[in-house]
């Protein structure tokens, strides 16, 4: 194994945008104490101390061990990490200590992503064995699954009062297999081809064990009715079969599929055709199965340029509204400007989470970036359009802003992992 | 790859503009559509958020007021349950009425604030201060007008006749403005109607009351010399109606004043037949022509217009809506009907607060004072608006010297006859009762006081109505009694 070790180098730009979020938080708790008539209290001063300081020894770290690191995403990730802990604490203050203590616990994650990751290649030797773990985690919630908060699919794990949703390590378990399977095959696939007559045909045999993956990741998740992950998972592997490959027929030929294994699941699943016919129509019925998305709708309405203000609007009205429906929330108080911001966010994740995809050398590592950067993008995207009424609503969490243990915890793993890939030997830089 | 990875760089990135449009089309461009509709809870919300003001009697005393919440939100309050009908409601899903709805606009703050400190309240959050709502109402009358009405269905209307401020003003059957919400089908279905305001928006046939507007008529146009003594003893037909003197049987011998204290019916359905006349001949012993076989035009005209000068059958000008009433309905005048509205009855309805002004206007000297109730607005800020000064009037109803006579002669009524229930010893007191027969034959009359007290320098008028209660006599000139003594007692300019 060669060691990769250079010398310490400041981070200057990586700790002045830290700067930011921490101040967010600040400013943002400060304004809902005032709002609610109280003076921030200590348990305000513990949560912008948790953030700060969480983020300070990553920092520290990436500092000393990986000064190559991107200096973008870290800070970028914290804005959202920071802006969540504000929502929570304005929509559910009871959960806001609960919220910092995944943060902190995200933080922690990451760190030890970063100091026991071996290397890439450790993630591309063991490429089975992260597949089977994903599948075996959320097979097993058919056995022990539990439904803590009443959203009617048995999605969690729970041990002693923590929940834990495994079909969050799922997408990242998949993005590592994905991307060392594609990067085995990616000249068989994308240059070989069966000939049958006139038609080419891709080399199944060699698809075959990505798409029995794939069938079996969205065969669980289907079976769990758990629509927006199933929608990620595709999503993904559409990417990243994508970014291998280049080729256009692939896409053609899965979006086909998809067509198909859409259309099936509305004819066979009820949860399928309600949620078609609420994202056509929610307001016809606005009292059941739509109320959510007017809910949300009407709160972003509500909110309009600059909002209400923290604390001024009723998201209330909202179920769900810490979690899934975290943006109209954020439309209602903070506005469009907000809202805006939260997209600039993650615009900005992806542009950097796929610069570094671009950037790394090893092939593996650009295909595990991408495939990262993926989930990010692809989830805000189910999510943000189910709430806009741009797709049908499925219900995944709004990445690094909803509230949830399982999600804040996925989710700083990943960008642990694509913050170790930045530190890869980069083009132009000292490849070997 | 790197290509590839722009392709998905551009697809990524195409996601996100769509839903950065999108939310600029939710967020901006259907705003108003959105948050007009039904399924939007803030406009709820927001009201409910919005601390209203009170309302208050003349003294302070509230009326009704919000009490807060733990969510931030308040109720409305109504402490004393004693002007139900005259304060009303206000319910977030039935609308306001009564002094709520027509004051709205001030108790909600909207129109209290100065611009300036309006916006700053918006920035800064403040929640809406509605403005504190006084009005001319004494608790301490309202409370003797309740208790005089009892659970009998009617109305008692109290005036400083010399200002036309209300100092009170029943109804029965009541309700409890606080739980209009939570029963209001009830409410609705009850066949009592306790939401109906009976004091200004129910028109009762006004019986021998009305005999003061009569009187009025005859001595402002001094068609008669009211201490001129003539007999009064024989029933007149007119048009196939009896009309007799029972009411004074043990009274052969009467003038006009004590025909008047007597309710002699007889000699008022001479007075309105004659009214066109220049000088009313009321003593037995007539010779034809009669009074009813000529041509009775003119004095049905002047009893129209002096109906129209007392504001029957006219909307009184006032706060809250009165109804008009009526002298008569659709049909043209024929002379036993004209007989008939001389003494009140015929197809003349009236309201509470009419008659009320009836009194009040003999006890202003002739001059019709202009109701009102609500006297001044409270802004939070602490400055005091007027909304209406005391004293305004709504035109001269009958001369002064007519106005003095009449008021002997209800003073008169008072002392000797049959308003005698309503003397209050030391007090000159001035009243007319009323009997009148509505609806089917037989049927109990309504019970009728109006008068006013102290006669020579009067401060409260009142009209008393108890529905199908009995002689005006027996039941609502006592029930006046008592809300004269106790506005005599607690009331001073």
């Amino acid at each position: 194994m060669t060691m990769r070790v250079r010398a310490a180098r400041p981070r200057w730009l990586e700790l002045m945008l830290l700067a930011i979020p921490v101040l967010l938080l600040a400013v943002g708790l400060t304004q809902i104490a005032l709002a609610r008539g109280e003076a921030p209290g200590t348990q305000d001063e513990v949560l912008v101390a948790v953030l700060g300081a969480g983020l300070l020894v990553v920092h520290f770290w990436l500092t000393v061990r990986h000064p190559q690191a991107d200096e973008v995403l870290l800070p970028t990730a914290a804005m959202l990490a920071a802006l969540s802990m504000v929502m929570v604490a304005r929509l559910e203050p009871g959960l806001a200590s609960r919220q910092a203590i995944w943060v902190g616990l995200g933080a922690a994650a990451l760190l030890a992503t970063l100091v026991i990751l071996p290397g890439i290649d450790w993630l591309r030797r063991y490429r089975y064995t992260w597949a089977a773990l994903g599948l075996l985690l959320v097979l097993s919630t058919f056995v022990f699954g539990v439904d803590p908060n009443g959203s009617g699919a048995r999605l969690w794990l729970g041990f002693g009062g923590v929940y834990f949703q495994p079909s969050e390590v799922l997408k990242v378990l998949l993005v590592v297999f994905f991307a060392a399977y594609l990067d085995d095959y990616r000249e068989l696939l994308t240059l070989s081809s069966v000939r049958i007559g006139p038609v080419s045909l891709p080399p199944l045999p060699y698809l075959a064990p990505l798409l029995l993956m794939l069938a079996l990741a969205l065969g669980l998740v289907v079976l769990q009715r758990d629509l927006g992950a199933a929608l990620l998972l595709f999503g993904l592997f559409l990417a990243m079969l994508f970014v291998a490959t280049g080729r256009i027929t692939y896409v053609v030929a899965s979006l086909a599929l998809f067509v198909l294994g859409a259309d099936l699941l509305y004819r066979l699943f009820s949860v399928v055709t309600v949620r078609v016919e609420t994202w056509l129509d929610p307001w016809a019925t606005a009292s059941t199965t739509g109320y959510q998305l007017v809910q949300g709708l009407t709160a972003l309405a509500a909110g309009g340029l600059v909002g209400s203000g923290l604390t001024f609007g009723y998201p209330g009205y909202i179920p769900a509204v810490h979690t899934d429906f975290m943006i109209a929330a954020i439309g209602e108080e903070l506005g469009l400007v907000g809202t805006l911001g939260v997209v600039g966010l993650y615009v900005v994740l992806v542009h950097r989470g796929l610069r570094v995809a671009m950037l790394t050398v090893d092939p593996f590592a650009s295909l595990l970036a991408a495939g990262l950067t993926s989930v990010i993008g692809i989830q805000a995207l189910v999510i943000l359009g189910g709430t806009l009424k741009l797709i049908p609503l499925t219900g995944v969490t709004l990445p690094l802003l909803s509230y949830g243990g399982s999600s804040v915890l996925a989710n700083f793993v990943l960008l642990g992992l694509l913050l170790a890939v930045s530190a890869e030997p980069r083009r132009g830089h000292d490849a070997p | 790859m790197r290509r590839n990875l722009e392709m998905l760089q551009l697809v990524l990135l195409g996601g996100f503009v769509g839903v950065a449009l999108a939310l600029g089309y939710w967020q901006f461009f259907r705003q108003d559509d959105l948050l007009s509709r039904a399924t939007n809870p803030r406009v709820a919300e927001e009201a409910r958020r919005v601390v209203r003001g009170r309302i208050l009697d003349r003294d302070g005393r509230v009326l009704a007021e919000n009490v807060s919440e733990p969510d931030g939100g308040s109720h409305r309050t109504y402490p004393t349950g004693l002007l139900a009908h005259l304060v009303g409601y206000h319910s977030e899903r039935f609308g306001n009425f009564g002094i709520e709805d027509r004051f709205d606009d001030y108790l909600r703050g909207d129109r209290s604030a100065d611009p300036f400190e309006r916006l700053t309240s918006a920035l800064l959050h403040r929640p809406t201060v509605g403005s504190d709502l006084v009005l001319t109402v004494d608790v301490r009358i309202q409370q003797a007008a309740v208790e005089a009405l009892g659970s009998n269905p009617g109305a008692v209307v109290v005036l400083d006749p010399k200002t036309g401020a209300v100092l009170a003003m029943a109804s029965a059957p009541t309700f409890d403005p606080a739980l209009v919400d939570a029963r209001w089908q009830a409410l609705v279905d009850d066949p009592g109607r306790p939401l109906v305001d009976r004091a200004i928006q129910s028109i009762y046939t006004p019986g021998s009351v009305f005999k003061a507007v009569t009187a009025a008529a005859a001595l402002d146009l001094n068609l008669v010399d009211p201490r001129e003594r003539f007999r009064c003893v024989d029933p007149i037909q007119i048009d196939g109606l009896t009309v007799d003197c029972r009411n004074h049987a043990h009274l052969p011998v009467v003038d006009f004043r004590e025909a008047f204290a007597w309710s002699c019916n007889r000699t008022f359905a001479l007075t309105g037949l004659e009214l066109g006349t220049p000088r009313l001949v009321l003593a037995d012993g007539f010779k034809p022509p009669f009074p009813w076989q000529q041509d009775t035009s003119g004095s049905s005209r002047r009893l129209e217009e002096y109906a129209q000068r007392f504001w029957i059958g006219r909307s009184v000008p006032f706060e809250l809506p009165v109804e008009a009433g009526q002298l008569k309905g659709g049909t043209a005048w024929y002379p036993s009907l004209l007989a008939q509205t001389a003494f009140g009855q015929g197809e003349l309805e009236a309201t509470p607060m009419q008659m009320a002004l009836v009194a009040a206007t003999i006890a202003n000297g002739g001059s019709v004072p202009a109701p009102y109730v609500a006297s001044e607005v409270r802004s939070p800020g602490g400055a005091t608006t007027t909304l209406k000064s005391p004293g305004g009037n709504l035109g001269r109803a009958i001369s002064a010297s007519a106005a003095g006579t009449l008021n002997e002669m209800m003073i008169l009524s008072v002392d000797t006859a049959y308003a005698h229930p309503a003397a209050i010893p030391g007090i000159r007191v001035g009243g007319k009762t009323g009997t009148a027969e509505a609806g089917e034959t037989g049927s109990t009359p309504h019970s009728w006081f109006i008068g006013y007290a102290p006669a020579d320098d009067p401060r409260v008028a009142v009209a008393v109505i108890l529905e199908r209660k009995g002689s005006g006599t027996d039941f609502a000139t006592p029930a006046a009694h008592t809300v004269i003594q106790r506005a005599l007692d607690v009331y001073h300019r």
